[in-house]
């Protein structure tokens, strides 16, 4: 399960492909944010709830999911 | 062995003597417990402390890219708010935030002793009418590593991280609703379950209620509106018992002291029906005379 757009653990983007610090998610900079996508896992309702529920014991504040029609661009963006 | 042979049947006896209130007083005059729900801090969530415009990266000329959301929050009413922003391509979003402490809840605690070495737990969460959101999730503190959650497919159980300051004291389990909305509605009650060889000491625990999860809007929101979820120290918090290795360490005298020192606790939670019952458990218990 890829683990994406996370940020730093004192704030600010994790450009580890050196693109000097450009794009998007701009909210992924205050050392708390992770983006989470499921399109290399099987997707159904009892993977997305236990999920969901593991976000929850580790800390993590409404996990928050776009869907999309394409069930390999789902993506959690996960707040701690 | 029966469970009166256990060497530490009469603390257990004991301990669930004074949360039951359940034993003959003689002449002493008990009335049911009035379990308390659980308490609140009740956090102020106001609007959005502007962060923009907010820092998007550097174009190809390496000039900075901003972008101003201009958050706002509505208030809904019985905790439930609408946070509303403007997207990247200037569309108003809006996502329904639901608090985490806008649940009401009654914990209810039992112990029963099925074998020597194996004591259940169960905890009876009731989400009172009066609550504005449903219960996602029930968390009991115990001071056990040897801890066993019953699970089904109705109840997920997982263990808090340790890490989370509310949850560093003990080994916290989290219980929750599982399958269908992962939610248990006001007027319910959901049965929780943990088996352990330790005995019941008084610990804490913790609810959160709200939206299991945040239907996306194809964006995510911004920083300050982030800012505003609420944390842990914000869950509903009380009291109940769990199980407690460190008591079968100590010697009578001492499980005895460790009664006196919570009794004015007890009360304060309604465990107790009131000061005279809380003297009358003290001078006894301070006489040793605990079955």
């Amino acid at each position: 399960m890829p683990y994406n757009d996370i940020s730093l653990p004192w704030g600010g983007k994790f450009d580890g492909n050196a693109h000097n610090w450009t794009g998007g998610h701009s909210e992924h900079k205050v050392g708390r944010n992770c983006d989470v996508n499921v399109c290399e896992s099987p997707w159904n309702q009892t993977r997305k709830d236990s999920l969901a529920q593991h976000f929850y014991d580790t800390g993590a504040h409404n996990p928050y999911l776009n869907e999309c029609p394409d069930p390999a661009k789902h993506t959690w963006h996960v707040t701690w | 062995m029966g469970a009166r042979g256990h060497p530490h049947f009469h603390f257990l006896l004991s301990l669930g003597v004074l949360v039951c209130l359940k034993v003959a007083a003689g002449s002493l005059p008990l009335a049911s417990p009035s379990r308390l729900p659980l308490q609140k801090k009740n956090f102020e969530l106001g609007q959005p402390v502007p962060v923009s415009p907010e820092f998007e990266g550097y174009d190809n000329e390496g000039k900075p890219i901003y972008w101003d959301p201009r958050p706002r929050v509505v208030p809904l009413g019985r905790g439930r708010y609408a946070f509303k922003w403007f997207g990247r391509k200037g569309r108003e979003l809006t996502l329904i935030y639901e608090r985490p402490d806008a649940v009401d809840v009654i914990v209810e605690a039992s112990v029963a002793t099925s074998t020597p070495r194996s004591i259940s737990y169960l905890y009876k969460v009731r989400v009172m009418d009066t609550s504005g959101v449903p219960l996602i999730g029930f968390v009991v503190q115990t001071f056990s590593p040897k801890v066993k959650p019953v699970t089904n497919s109705t109840t997920f159980a997982g263990k808090m991280a340790g890490f989370i300051r509310e949850f560093s004291d003990g080994n916290w389990i989290r219980f929750a609703p599982f399958g269908g909305r992962n939610e248990l509605p006001p007027g319910r009650q959901a049965d929780f379950a943990l088996v352990s060889p330790d005995l019941p000491g008084l610990v804490a625990c913790r609810v959160h209620g709200g939206s299991f999860m945040v239907e996306g809007v194809g964006e995510e929101p911004p920083t300050a509106l982030e800012n505003l979820y609420l944390g842990h120290d914000a869950w509903p918090h009380g009291y109940t018992i769990g199980p407690d290795e460190r008591l079968a360490k100590m010697s009578l005298a001492a499980r005895l002291k460790y009664l006196v020192e919570r009794l004015p606790q007890m009360l304060q939670l309604g465990w107790i029906e009131n000061q005279k019952v809380m003297q009358w458990y003290g001078t006894n218990l301070k006489a040793g005379k605990v079955a």
